[in-house]
């Protein structure tokens, strides 16, 4: 189990090194963030001064050194636009962000899961195609426009619920429900295959000549036996919602990560994007260690290291 | 007495593509309190279609579409009757043939134990039933109880796992036990082990509970040894009924005889394979369902349904020659082992 974690936790310090690299990189491709801030009308001599004060007139070799070296102190850099520490910032929007993804993850399990055991059970027939015509739509729609089109059912016409904003629980349903909708597919589409594949084991019949109750044999023995890959997308599915729901939070003008990380690209303030696309990549690398732990806690043979 | 299991003309129907199969047909089988009853044939004769039918295990194209099964005298099979839930794993222990593959990978053998004790003795204390555990486990022959019963499947071998599957079909101590080929996947030595398990079982039980035991298999050999009585089923039909020792030592039924004359033998004897297939029968077979494959075979045979023959051992074999002076008694006897 120690060898099995220490094998996890140093591909998730890769992965955390190649996705900060990423960042500053490719955030110094998004334009002068001096330019941006001093407007056109600014003098070449103010433009060096604030470039110097922001350490941009620094080789990139030496901005990259001393931009690990900071983060490996845990200082994720000063937002050029505000000039208030970034994780300060990020800390100050995730909140919101957090409770979106609660939300619709919440709302993607419960109905992912049923969805696809009862796909899986009625294999083949009016509720499997029920099923898998919900995912398929749910995974091929478009955000955007399905947010708009429950805003202005639900919002504009019915007038049930507020368009935007976070005012309340009733203005996280509809950003909830348009975010769910791509884990909700998937998380069905995979119970469905997972749950179909492990119906077929010899261990359930068994299970049943035992005189365990059907329910028990596949909400309990089935189900568990079908959980890994389920998980598996679930804690990936976390990561990205965390990590940002950029479409949505547009839509539905919800005050998260995803709207500070769109007002960075804006205001090209690449110190705040690259702090955000590294949190992201913590946030995702830090799921995926414990969707990893949870697989050695489910499943005792990948404990054993025997499968 | 009143038999704890019996099948009533027992005929199971498969709908596939190319119509319909018939995998069982009037099978009479009746099994007494501390009685085991060998069922053999070869794959695909029915034989686990049979007692598998007795659960409720059927796929969902199988379903029984003549004569019914009873277990303790109640009806719990018959077409459009589906009762198997009232007894499965109470009055009726299944153990399969996977070893590995009956149970839950996930689930420590302790929980399992404890899940089918909880759904079939919910009166007892949790202390009372985990000592019922303890004491089913000591009686596989484990010395280590709480070792095994803290044990992952995973970590245990095919003989203990199989052993396991037997403690979670004994546990509620059934009148009736079923093993479907329940030792055709393990070495030699660990299938000796767990036949005489199963034999000390129904031994002790013969005395005690009363379990009777069917005991699924192609081997021959293996069911005289722990049977009372066999019955050796073809193409879906019982073809003959008998006490173990003369149905091995007298075969009256040529497909017995054949079977018999198929087993590599120690001392050198010939081995005959048996010649062709056994046929699936789809539609109405007329006549013998051996006749194709059976030497002895003679027009009388394919004309119609054969009736049983009674024989001097108390048994009966569905051939018109089984009585012993048509062409059917030609083969002695002696060429069986013993």
């Amino acid at each position: 189990m120690l060898r099995f974690l220490a094998g996890k936790v140093t591909r998730g310090v890769v992965t955390l090194l190649i996705a900060v690299s990423a960042a500053f990189f490719l955030a110094r491709g998004t334009g002068d963030p001096v330019r941006e801030m001093l407007g056109d009308l600014a003098g070449p001599e103010q433009v060096a001064q604030l470039s110097a004060q922001l350490g941009l007139d620094r080789p990139l070799p030496v901005q990259y050194a001393a931009f690990v070296g900071d983060l490996a102190t845990g200082d994720l850099g000063t937002s050029i636009r505000y000039g208030t520490p970034n994780l300060d910032l990020i800390l100050g929007w995730l909140p919101a962000s957090l409770q979106l993804a609660a939300a619709a993850m919440v709302l993607a399990v419960l109905v992912g899961i049923p969805l696809g055991v009862w796909a899986a059970l009625r294999e083949g027939r009016f509720a499997d195609r029920f099923a898998s015509t919900v995912a398929l739509t749910g995974q091929s729609i478009p955000l955007f426009w399905l947010g708009l089109m429950l805003i202005l059912l639900f919002a504009v016409t019915l007038g049930w619920l507020p368009a935007g904003q976070s005012t309340g629980f009733s203005s996280l349903i509809l950003p909830a429900v348009t975010l769910s909708t791509l884990p909700m597919a998937q998380i069905a589409r995979l119970t469905r295959s997972s749950m179909s594949e492990v119906l077929g084991e010899a261990f359930l019949d068994a299970t049943r000549a035992r005189g365990v109750a059907r329910w028990r044999v596949v909400l309990v023995h089935a189900l568990r036996n079908a959980a890994l890959p389920v998980i598996t997308i679930i804690g990936l599915q976390t990561g990205t919602l965390l990590s940002g729901a950029i479409t949505v939070e547009f839509v539905f003008a919800w005050p998260g990560l995803g709207t500070l990380a769109t007002q960075a690209v804006q205001m090209r303030d690449f110190s705040l994007i690259q702090a955000i696309v590294i949190f992201g990549a913590v946030v995702f690398v830090l799921v995926n260690l414990i969707v990893d732990l949870l697989y050695g806690i489910l499943d005792p043979r990948i404990r054993d290291g025997v499968a | 007495m009143s038999p704890v299991l019996e099948l009533r003309g027992l005929t199971i129907e498969a709908a596939t593509a190319g119509g319909r199969h018939v995998l069982a047909d009037g099978v009479d089988l009746s099994l007494a309190a501390g009685e085991t009853l060998g069922l053999i044939g070869e794959s695909g004769s029915g034989k686990t279609t049979t007692v598998r039918s007795v659960l409720g295990l059927l796929d969902r194209n199988v379903a029984v579409s003549a004569g019914e099964v009873r277990v303790l005298g109640e009806l719990i099979q018959a077409p459009g009757v589906q009762a198997a839930g009232r007894v499965r794993g109470r009055h009726v222990g299944m153990v399969f043939q996977g070893a590995s593959s009956s149970l839950d990978p996930l689930m420590t053998v302790r929980r399992q134990l404890r899940e089918v004790a909880r759904t079939h003795l919910p009166r007892l204390s949790r202390a009372e039933r985990d000592a019922r555990i303890a004491g089913v486990i000591a009686r596989m022959g484990f010395t280590e109880v709480d070792r095994v019963l803290d044990s992952f499947p995973h970590q245990l071998s095919g003989g203990m796992r199989q052993r396991i599957a037997i403690a979670l079909a004994v546990v509620t101590e059934p009148e009736v036990l079923i093993t479907d080929e329940c030792t055709s996947a393990l070495d030699v030595t660990t299938q000796a082990e767990v036949v005489g398990l199963l034999a000390s079982l129904t031994a002790a039980s013969s005395r005690g509970t009363g379990m009777g035991m069917v005991f699924v298999t192609h081997d021959l050999m293996l069911a005289g040894e722990i049977c009372d009585r066999i019955a050796v089923m073809y193409a879906g039909q019982i073809v003959e009924v008998g006490a173990a020792r003369e149905l091995i030592t007298a075969p009256r039924h040529p497909y017995t005889r054949a079977l018999l004359a198929a087993i590599p033998r120690w001392d050198g004897g010939e081995v005959r394979a048996i010649d062709g297939t056994a046929p699936r029968v789809t539609e109405d077979w007329p006549g013998c369902r051996f006749a194709p494959r059976c030497p002895r075979a003679e027009q009388i045979c394919r004309a119609g349904e054969v009736p049983w023959a009674p024989l001097p051992g108390g048994g009966r074999a569905r051939c018109h020659f089984a009585a012993g002076d048509g062409p059917g008694a030609a083969v002695p006897a002696s060429s069986a082992r013993r």
